[in-house]
């Protein structure tokens, strides 16, 4: 994507050091990056590590930015980054809290509905994250922020060919695994 | 669109639906304008952290026991789920009517559940709670049920939670209180078809 004027004027003015133009830039891209590293860690708190050091490398290296870039592209690439980073230096950690009580109170009448979304988006979140990390970034840049085969492989420094295959090797292993929602209507079935 | 971008026509819609996008949370900003509060850099020790997890689950668990049991039908025996039923029945409609001619509770049924759902039976305790008892894909779920002083229409003061290996889920609606309680690795959504319709629920 090509920069627009307002976009340039506000990189450079964050370029300058301007922390209202960061703010803003921040607001722009901040669902954007915390969703991508939610979906590959899974967990809201390594979310909140990855977004967080995708956000200070950007601080840091955005004098290097060249205005003839792409920024998406740009970004996509520390949060990719990023994300590969945690998964390096992720220790393996008992799951201590997965028995926690969890109460919700809710009042609303949809709540047959949320459940189903719930437990639908919990089956999607738990299969992708026993994915490979390779074949999982693939997959949550190409269904959640919607990106062609080419673009991802800009982002992720390899081949088109390579992104294919990859989305490929994800797809046998996704259909397996979720197979219980393909009937019609998307229920979950148990 | 090139043969490699055809993908599964059923899982796409899958994926999309599973991987929205989200809000960043507030805190993300102060974690990146004010890096120092960086809490990976000032971790407690990992003794401390696990003596919080296992305080913060003891605690946890007992307000939630607090509040559920407080409002709704206590699911008594969770651990005895294979215990024997009173009355035992594989037909939904059966169970009804002893139910309300037993307590006069009327539990909405269905009179032909989904296929995953498998009648087993009901009970009734002390205080007229009643234990209406089904398998569904093969697991055992019990919906508690009793009277309420509520008059709500819809369903209301939902709280679902969880304890040893049984996840619970408990609501008003009209006069009447239910808790469901399900094995952690079943469907809580799956189990509701005891007396909803997938085409209602979705």
């Amino acid at each position: 994507m090509v920069l627009n004027d307002n976009d340039r004027e506000l990189i450079e003015a964050c370029q300058r050091g301007d922390q209202d133009a960061f703010a803003v830039l921040f607001a722009a891209h901040s669902a954007k990056v915390y969703s991508i590293a939610l979906r590959y860690a899974g967990d809201p708190a390594a979310a909140m590590d990855i977004a967080q050091d995708t956000f200070l490398k950007l601080l840091s290296n955005i004098g290097q930015f060249r205005s003839d870039a792409s920024f998406d592209t740009w970004l996509y690439r520390m949060v990719v980054n990023s994300c590969l980073d945690y998964q390096r230096r992720k220790r393996k950690l008992l799951p201590i809290l997965d028995g926690v009580i969890d109460a919700v109170c809710a009042v609303q009448d949809t709540v047959l509905h949320d459940l189903l979304r719930q437990e639908r988006h919990e089956a999607v979140q738990d299969v992708i994250g026993k994915l490979r990390p390779d074949q999982r970034i693939v997959v949550i840049l190409r269904y959640m922020e919607e990106l062609s085969y080419e673009h991802i492989a800009e982002i992720a420094g390899c081949s088109v060919g390579t992104v294919a295959s990859r989305l490929n090797r994800a797809h046998r292993v996704l259909e397996r695994r979720l197979s219980h929602l393909r009937r019609p209507g998307g229920f979950t079935r148990v | 669109m090139s043969n490699r971008e055809k993908d599964n026509q059923w899982l796409e819609p899958v994926l999309r639906k599973g991987l929205t996008r989200v809000h960043a949370p507030a805190e993300l900003w102060d974690r990146v304008v004010l890096p120092r509060m960086d809490s990976r850099r000032s971790a407690p020790p990992p003794r401390l952290v696990w003596m919080l997890a296992v305080a913060s689950v003891v605690t946890a668990s007992v307000c939630a026991v607090a509040v559920a049991w407080g409002h709704y039908p206590n699911p008594a025996g969770l651990n005895g789920l294979e215990r024997p039923v009173e009355f035992r029945s594989q037909r939904a409609s059966d169970i009804r009517a002893w139910v309300r001619q037993r307590t006069g509770l009327d539990i909405p049924l269905l009179a032909h559940p989904s296929s995953t759902i498998e009648m087993i039976g009901a009970s009734v305790a002390e205080a007229g709670r009643v234990e209406v008892r089904y398998r569904v894909a093969n697991q055992v779920a019990s919906l508690f049920v009793s009277a309420s002083d509520g008059r709500l229409s819809e369903h209301k003061h939902v709280i679902r939670g969880s304890m040893d290996n049984v996840t619970t889920l408990s609501w008003s609606i009209g006069p009447q209180a239910y808790t469901l309680a399900v094995q952690r690795t079943a469907s809580l959504g799956g189990a509701c078809l005891v007396c909803h319709t997938t085409e209602s629920i979705l």
